[in-house]
């Protein structure tokens, strides 16, 4: 589809580049026990097991997969090993077709504020113009995770930096992190909605993450762009004014693209 | 959904593999895919560290959805947002240690100007384009699925990287050429 190729020059020079672009094996390793420290280092190898076989498009993996299969001794060692700590702390949904094991945070490093679920969310049922006059332009950048994938669970990016031990010595505690992860939660839930095909749902999500942020969050750019995609399946007559103001704040957001994609 | 549409299509029964195996396979990749976003060297392995860890929690969730890339990207994505941020409010110290292994080697010392000099041309670009340009041409993905990457149209996909394709040209002869 593409005839400009990159010339012979320029593909020795990523090709020459691509090895020092990784880890080297010392870092590699380093990572591993940091990781295997702060999740349970026996439960590293076969964190898996549970989940014996899927569906699957690509991610074919090795024979050695028979060794580390052990459903009984993950769970086992996870019921065990009360001091496997992941954040989150509430229930995940189980795959369906396969076992599923559960990592739950047992200390909560930062007590988290009161939250309203989705389900009390929805209860409010909100009018979408009150939603839309109730959420004020916000600043900052960020990026959506890919909508057709797994995103990464609410709030996890952010406490797992709480319980990832750091490589170098930490300068300054990390910032209100129990924020972000709010942020994050409420993003989620948004893009969750919206996927879901309930915009009134993703616009109440927002609606509560601009409130609790004062519209300064972080993933205010996110809050942004998903008021708008929500707004557009619904047909809001505000969307032109939002999308001018979104572009005066975010000019340069990798988002405007798909924004002008789902609002066509 | 068509990262789902895209699963469902091969329905082949494969065993989800072990974080040691994701780890192994995957952790170059994830590092890049870091770097690509804008993450300092000084906080990569932290940020490794962190998506893993998310890894190691969601893997038994991961059901192949998704080709376990692009499942890793977008854990990959959140986390360096979350860092670049923190970078923003929060400075730490720079990055002094010395790259272990075999750094002293001609070879690697090749290795890594080629490496420093892709990675200014990369910086040089939008995020965007970056982005498309280092999962097909670093990471050799093919574009359809960088395209469902990042939810992207094809065509825009296409685009962004032919665009990315031609300033690393004129930016490699520029920096290359004596």
């Amino acid at each position: 589809m593409i005839d400009d190729e990159l010339s012979p020059e320029a593909r020795a020079l990523l090709d020459a580049a691509r090895p020092a672009l990784g880890p080297d094996p010392a870092a590699i390793a380093r990572m591993h026990r940091n990781i295997a420290a702060s999740v349970g280092a026996a439960s590293l190898g076969a964190s898996t097991a549970a989940s014996a076989s899927t569906k699957a498009g690509v991610g074919a993996t090795s024979g050695s997969l028979a060794v580390k299969l052990g459903a009984l001794a993950i769970l086992g060692a996870l019921a065990i090993g009360a001091a496997i700590v992941v954040s989150g702390g509430r229930p995940q949904p189980a795959p369906t077709g396969a076992a599923h094991v559960r990592v739950e945070q047992i200390e909560p490093k930062t007590p988290a504020p009161t939250r309203p679920s989705a389900t009390s969310a929805r209860a409010r049922e909100p009018e979408v113009a009150s939603l839309v006059e109730a959420s004020p332009e916000v600043a900052r950048a960020s990026a959506f995770a890919p909508a057709s994938t797994a995103s990464p669970q609410r709030g996890e990016v952010e406490s797992v930096r709480s319980v990832v031990p750091p490589r170098r010595r930490v300068l300054a505690p990390v910032p209100a992190p129990a924020s972000l992860a709010r942020e994050v939660e409420l993003i989620d839930q948004a893009m969750l909605a919206l996927r879901d095909g309930d915009a009134v749902e993703a616009l109440a999500a927002i609606r509560t993450h601009t409130h609790e942020t004062r519209g300064t969050g972080q993933l205010a750019e996110d809050a942004a762009a998903i008021e708008i995609e929500a707004l557009c399946r619904l047909g809001h007559p505000d969307v032109a004014t939002k999308l001018a103001a979104f572009d005066a704040r975010f000019p340069r957001s990798a988002q405007r693209t798909r924004l002008t994609e789902a609002c066509r | 959904m068509p990262a789902v549409a895209h699963a469902l299509e091969a329905s082949v029964e494969v065993p989800v593999p072990t974080f040691d195996e994701v780890y192994t396979q995957h952790v170059a990749f994830v590092w890049r895919t870091l770097r690509t976003f804008g993450v300092p060297d000084g906080q990569l392995e932290d940020a490794v560290q962190d998506v893993f860890v998310v890894v190691h929690r969601r893997l038994p969730e991961w059901q192949g959805r998704a080709a376990i890339t692009t499942w890793l990207f977008a854990i990959a994505r959140r986390v360096a947002s979350s860092h670049r941020r923190r970078t923003a409010s929060d400075r730490t110290e720079a990055l002094t240690e010395e790259p272990e292994g075999e750094a002293n080697t001609f070879e690697a010392m090749s290795r890594a100007q080629a490496a420093a000099t892709v990675m200014a041309i990369l910086d040089g670009m939008d995020e965007d384009k970056r982005v498309v340009f280092a999962l097909v041409e670093l990471e050799q993905l093919p574009v359809p699925e960088v395209a469902r990457m990042l939810d992207l149209n094809l065509n825009t996909a296409y685009s962004r990287l032919r665009l990315a394709r031609a300033a690393f040209e004129v930016a490699a002869r520029t920096k290359v050429t004596p």
